[in-house]
């Protein structure tokens, strides 16, 4: 049942993908700072830091993406 | 014995191997860089200098300020270095006795409570006189390799009684017109532990690895996926704790070191969107899943508003973080007899936790006088509070909370 | 964790097949090197109308910028340059710009020292690199003296800056 779900979830995302193209000349919403993940880096390592000292878990806090593609 | 030494040695020849592939790896990329013609399609990090100065203040009785330094500098059209150094500076990590009430039952108040990874006192107690100072040195090089970016980073760690190097490597490749990427990366940590209230050393072993999917659904929408899987091996526990077994019936009331398990297992799955609201404003929304083999399980919710004012010469954020945490299973607040595996500290209690965070980040061009737009002034503010099932084994606490401060400059240099 | 393995083999199945997929822009011509430059008309920064045919005959630079594209800033002070050291020649530079706010693009221009010769097409609509279907930004298309496409350069770096001087001269002779 966890499978059937993992599946569905993933099928959804895969779909989803399939029907989107932005263009390059269409980026310049995304070009914003308020659209791009973690935009300074170290400050999300010390905020990461700080956090992992004090609890149990670790990773899977996504990565810098976003920006204007460009270049 | 031999198993065991052999079993020691492969250990031991494998991270050796691996450090020597990844250092030479790095050495072939910085002589390939002069002699190979990149096809140069996607952009490199900016040549920048960054400052921060980061401060820590909690109810336990601790205070940690970290200045950082870190820069970034292309060294042709493919290739950029980067390099960070970090400085801790810990105050008052010899914390204050909160033993009173075991002390009290059994009527043994003597020797030494505590000591904490700071401490290189004899006696417990709280003062506010720097204990110690940890040095963070990291070097990295980005290579663009036609649409691909990989980079390598490699990072020293030094205290007085502790120290730690390691490797990173990432790869990352867009796709459909780069509204799709993939992300991988490799962590590799070797750790060693040499406590100065013992006579033996101890190492770690952390081998972590990460894939993250980022799309562009429209220009209003992204969203990313990350699946995260570590494997630890070694010494995994922390030599500065104290694991106090009490019988209340018999009056008898013993110190014993923690003992954890020498191998974990942890995974993870993040999702996080990031969503515009208008056209000054943005909402990011996530949320992970961790488990592991200690049986630690948690959920965390998380948010973030953006504005921008000025156009984005001023961004104003506000953030909220919600973190619940199921204990190890091997976790007790309190032992009444010695067993195989034990540990009381809080980070594998069950956990609930919130933080609350506030930052700014302000473009040079807005400041009278300097008016200059490659400089870029950051500010952050946080409230930590965790709530653990039961009292820290030390301060005796259940709640802590915890005041985070960070100011610092990044400018531009190219 | 076994969970998560099925999770990434899953995902990785699917994007690759959508990538596979991905369905070029239909409103696009024929856009490659051999190939004849589709025609356009734009209305440019001082409000006249400009025909990329008008200027048949002659070495046509077709550049695509935007305001807060990174490597199109270094490009456009470069692109001026080269087209003041060759105005006498048989050559022309159209700059399509495509930030949605013509605000944006004139701050951008204000602040360079150096200034435009050349026409600067202003097309928010963005409908020259829909029909252009460009890669990335920036985008620097070379067009012969026939209308045909003869070089198409994406990005912009130091080295870029030898090779479309070198381009040009072939293109002049």
């Amino acid at each position: 049942m966890k499978k059937i779900r993992i599946l569905i979830f993933v099928l959804l995302i895969g779909l989803c993908v399939g029907c989107s193209t932005v263009q390059p000349w269409e980026r310049e919403s995304l070009s914003s700072p308020i659209m791009i993940f973690d935009k300074n880096p170290i400050e999300k390592g010390i905020k990461i830091h700080h956090i992992e000292f004090r609890e149990g878990s670790a990773g899977a806090t996504g990565s810098q993406s976003g920006g204007c593609g460009c270049g | 014995m031999k198993l065991i030494t052999d079993y020691k040695l492969r250990i031991v020849l494998k991270n050796f191997n691996l450090r020597l592939l990844l250092r030479f790896t790095l050495l072939i990329i910085l002589i390939t860089n002069f002699q190979v013609i990149v096809s140069k399609s996607q952009e490199l990090p900016p040549d920048a200098i960054q400052v921060d100065f980061n401060s820590y203040f909690d109810n336990f009785g601790v205070s940690i300020i970290y200045p950082e330094v870190s820069f970034s500098k292309s060294l042709s059209e493919g290739t950029s270095i980067n390099g960070r150094v970090l400085v801790d500076v810990i105050t008052t990590a010899s914390m204050k006795s909160h033993f009173d009430s075991v002390y009290s039952f059994v009527n043994t108040k003597q020797g030494l409570d505590a000591f904490t990874s700071a401490s290189k006192r004899t006696h417990g107690g709280s003062d506010n006189i720097p204990d110690e100072l940890r040095g963070e040195f990291g070097f990295g090089i980005v290579q663009l390799l036609g649409d691909a970016t990989a980079s390598l980073t490699n990072l020293y760690s030094i205290e007085h009684d502790y120290s730690s190097e390691t490797i990173a490597g990432s790869l990352s490749i867009p796709f459909a017109k780069k509204n799709t990427t993939i992300q991988l990366g490799i962590v590799e940590s070797w750790d060693k532990n040499y406590p100065q209230t013992r006579t033996w050393t101890a190492d770690k072993s952390v081998l972590s690895s990460t894939l993250t999917f980022t799309q562009i659904f429209s220009t209003d929408f992204i969203a990313q996926l990350e699946l995260f899987y570590s494997n630890l091996s070694g010494f995994l526990s922390d030599p500065y704790q104290v694991v106090t077994v009490v019988n209340y019936d018999s009056s008898y009331l013993q110190k014993f070191e923690p003992v954890y398990p020498d191998y974990r297992n942890r995974a993870a799955a993040g999702f996080r969107t990031l969503i515009r609201l208008a056209d000054i404003s943005s909402l990011q929304l996530g949320y992970r899943y961790y488990t592991d083999d200690w049986d630690i399980k948690s959920h965390t919710l998380s948010g973030l508003y953006q504005h921008q004012l000025f156009e984005d010469k001023l961004l104003l954020g506000a953030g909220i973080r919600t973190y619940f945490q199921s204990k190890a299973k091997f976790f007790k607040a309190e032992y009444d007899k010695p067993e195989e595996f034990m540990s009381v500290d809080p980070k594998l209690n069950g956990i609930f936790s919130n933080e609350f965070e506030f930052n700014l980040s302000l473009n040079g061009s807005l400041i009278p006088i300097i008016e200059n737009e490659k400089l870029e002034l950051n500010g952050r503010f946080n409230l930590y509070i965790r709530k653990t099932d039961s009292p820290d084994w030390h301060s005796r606490y259940d709640k802590l909370y915890a005041f985070l401060m960070s100011f610092g400059f990044r400018f531009i240099l190219n | 964790m076994k969970n998560i393995f099925i999770l990434f083999i899953l995902t990785m199945n699917i994007l690759f097949s959508n990538i596979l997929l991905s369905v070029p822009n239909e409103n696009s011509a024929d856009i490659k090197v051999g190939n004849l430059a589709p025609d356009f008309k734009g209305e440019i920064l001082d409000g006249k109308e400009l025909k990329l045919s008008d200027y048949k005959g002659k070495v046509i630079l077709l550049d695509f910028w935007a305001s807060w594209c990174g490597p199109c800033q270094k490009e456009l002070p470069f692109l001026f340059q080269m087209y003041d050291d060759n105005e006498d020649r048989n050559f022309i530079t159209i700059a399509v710009n495509i930030d949605k706010k013509l605000n944006s693009a004139q701050k951008f221009l204000d602040k360079l020292t150096e200034k435009a010769h050349f026409p600067i097409v202003w097309d928010s609509k963005s409908e020259i690199p829909a029909l252009y279907n460009i890669e990335s930004m920036p985008t620097t298309i070379f067009i012969d003296k026939n209308g045909v496409i003869r070089f198409i350069h994406t990005g912009f770096t130091d080295s870029s800056k030898d090779l479309l001087r070198q381009e040009l001269e072939e293109l002049l002779k």
